[in-house]
């Protein structure tokens, strides 16, 4: 069923997030069912849709952000690492800082573009090298050369596409593993929506992402494997297809990804 | 079919005839407020103009002759107000942070929520009894500034924690979520991000506040007393007596051993109305200055 499994030219990658059997609800009801997906480490995930299909839900399985909303509830596995990342006595404070979060709309706190990036750091009681810190995940970020010249001032005076590059700077000063982008340029023009996505390329070399999107084009041209999610007639969201992103956008097996992907509906 | 449409038409022109009629009244009561406001102050200062000067409120007051001032009143309404504001502000910004933040839906949360509004309702004379009961008379410290000042509290901490509560809940989830997003915990993200985020709010209402509690009179007539320490009224002992200048206000108007108590009492008034009108005007311009200075736009 799945590209993943199949045997492809190159070496397969490591899994590095693996869910099993998921069901989320929202109270009673049945958001996501029996969705069952591998995330292969230091590559790009898409996960792709249309509305209402449940992407965004997904996405924040991966975090426990879903925690922040009252009366939802997961069943079944997703092990990070191997270790099981659902339920009550998991470390969700710890967990977090492993796999960051971009948000659709840039987040910067109302405070300095250098307090913003270094926030994890201190929060984790980094002291030492703080400066470093900023200044390599700006770096990586590349935020740098816009902003060291500025960065006693406040971080809401950057641009959309600047402030959603520093809200990833802020992400990678913790040094997480996978960073989780949940439609990361919905908000931005055209040419800050390619440097987010040239920025992706770049950070997939050390870090797993997985990134929402609701512009096809987007996953096409970003990721290494898409995951397609729709709504099933029951009104629950499910994963229709997965696989290499070259398979799914040129061979795919579904025809409902088919009619999607060539625009006939969505 | 033409006659349908000239009866509509006729109907649209009688819309717009309301639509203007009623925006000119709306705008009317809007005038009004100002107009009322003006009335006040205006009424108020010229009455105590004549006592309008520094003479007057750096100067003791007077027990029989004319003449006096009304310093320790002045120094008083400002020590028991900023007493009252260091214990109602730390509760009540604690307070509206758990409502905010941490509550959960359900039947304690209300029951808070209802002391509060309950709280922000009792009459303040009502308010100044029981502290009579129970800083004055079960404490046996008699009549004190700090009796005074828990008093006032008892007003000011229902809208502190509302204030407090609005600032914290009306920030965008987007930060709570950029926060604990790279693993903060909650607290850290209340105290590091939201409380900062939310310092202008916060810093508006609290002044908004002082200018209410400033002029308070009913809830300090039993707590602080109405006399004051005339020869050392600038020392800072809490426990001393402590008439504000509202309460003296209403003394004076009571019964007056001074022949000019009227215009004494006009003075006072135009220096509460002056001294509310700084706190809120101060709330205003404090509160911009700070959100530029966080936004540094």
């Amino acid at each position: 069923m799945s590209a993943v499994s199949t045997p492809g030219i190159d070496a397969l990658p490591e899994t590095k997030i693996e869910v099993r059997n998921l069901n989320f609800f929202y109270g009673d009801f049945l958001a996501l069912k029996d969705v069952s997906l591998a995330v292969p480490e230091k590559q790009i995930t898409a996960i792709i849709g249309p509305s209402g299909c449940g992407k965004s839900t997904f996405i924040r399985v991966f975090n426990r952000m879903y925690d922040l909303v009252p009366s939802t509830r997961v069943e079944g596995h997703i092990l990070f690492d191997g270790e099981d990342i659902v339920g009550r006595k998991v470390d969700v404070v710890g967990l977090r800082q492993r796999v960051g979060m971009v948000f659709q709309r840039p987040n910067p706190f109302p405070m300095s573009i250098y307090d913003n990036v270094a926030y994890g750091p201190r929060i984790l009681g980094w002291k030492q090298n703080l400066d470093e810190i900023v200044e390599t995940s700006l770096r990586k970020a590349a935020l740098w050369d816009e902003v060291k010249d500025r960065l006693k001032r406040s971080a809401l005076g950057l641009s959309g596409g600047q402030q959603q590059r520093l809200v990833i700077a802020r992400v990678l000063a913790v040094e997480p593993e996978v960073i989780l982008m949940d439609e990361p340029a919905s908000a931005l023009d055209p040419v800050a929506t390619l440097k987010i996505e040239e920025l992706a390329r770049d950070l997939k070399e050390n870090y797993t992402i997985v990134i929402v999107t609701h512009n096809m084009q987007q996953a096409a041209r970003a990721s290494d494997y898409t995951a397609f999610f729709m709504m099933a007639p029951e009104r629950y969201g499910e994963l229709v297809e997965t696989g290499r992103t070259v398979d799914i956008f040129n061979r795919p097996q579904n025809k409902l990804t088919e009619d999607y992907i060539t625009g006939r509906f969505g | 079919m033409s006659a349908s449409s000239t009866t509509r038409r006729a109907t649209r022109t009688s819309a717009y005839l309301v639509d203007r009629v009623m925006t000119g009244v709306i705008r009317l009561t809007a005038l009004f407020l100002i107009v009322l406001l003006a009335a006040v102050v205006l009424r108020l200062l010229v009455a105590g103009w004549p006592e309008l000067n520094l003479r007057f409120i750096t100067s003791a007051p007077k027990s029989v002759e004319a003449g006096g001032g009304i310093a320790p009143f002045l120094f008083n309404s400002i020590y028991i107000l900023v007493l009252s504001l260091l214990i109602s502000g730390p509760i009540g910004l604690a307070a509206g942070i758990y409502m905010a933040e941490f509550a959960p839906p359900g039947r304690i949360t209300n029951a808070v929520s209802v002391a509060i509004e309950t709280l922000a309702t009792l009459p303040s004379i009502v308010v100044g009894l029981f502290g009579l009961l129970l800083f004055v008379q079960q404490t046996h410290w008699g009549f004190t500034r700090l009796g005074g000042a828990l008093a006032l509290t008892v007003i000011n901490l229902p809208y502190a924690v509302r204030i407090a509560e609005d600032s914290i809940r009306s920030l965008p989830t987007a930060l709570r979520e950029g926060s604990l997003g790279i693993g903060a915990t909650r607290w850290q993200t209340v105290y590091r991000v939201l409380v900062p985020a939310a310092l202008p709010n916060l810093i508006t209402g609290l002044i908004l506040i002082s200018g209410r509690a400033f002029g308070e009179a009913a809830a300090l007539l039993y707590t602080a007393g109405g006399s004051a320490e005339t020869r050392h009224f600038f020392n800072l002992n809490p426990f001393a007596p402590g008439a504000t200048m509202a309460v003296a206000l209403f003394n004076l108007r009571q019964d007056a051993s001074v022949p000019d108590s009227p215009l004494i009492s006009d003075g006072i008034a135009a220096v509460l109305v002056l001294g509310v009108l700084i706190f809120n005007l101060s709330a205003r311009f404090l509160g911009r200055a700070v959100v530029r200075r966080v936004s540094g736009t």
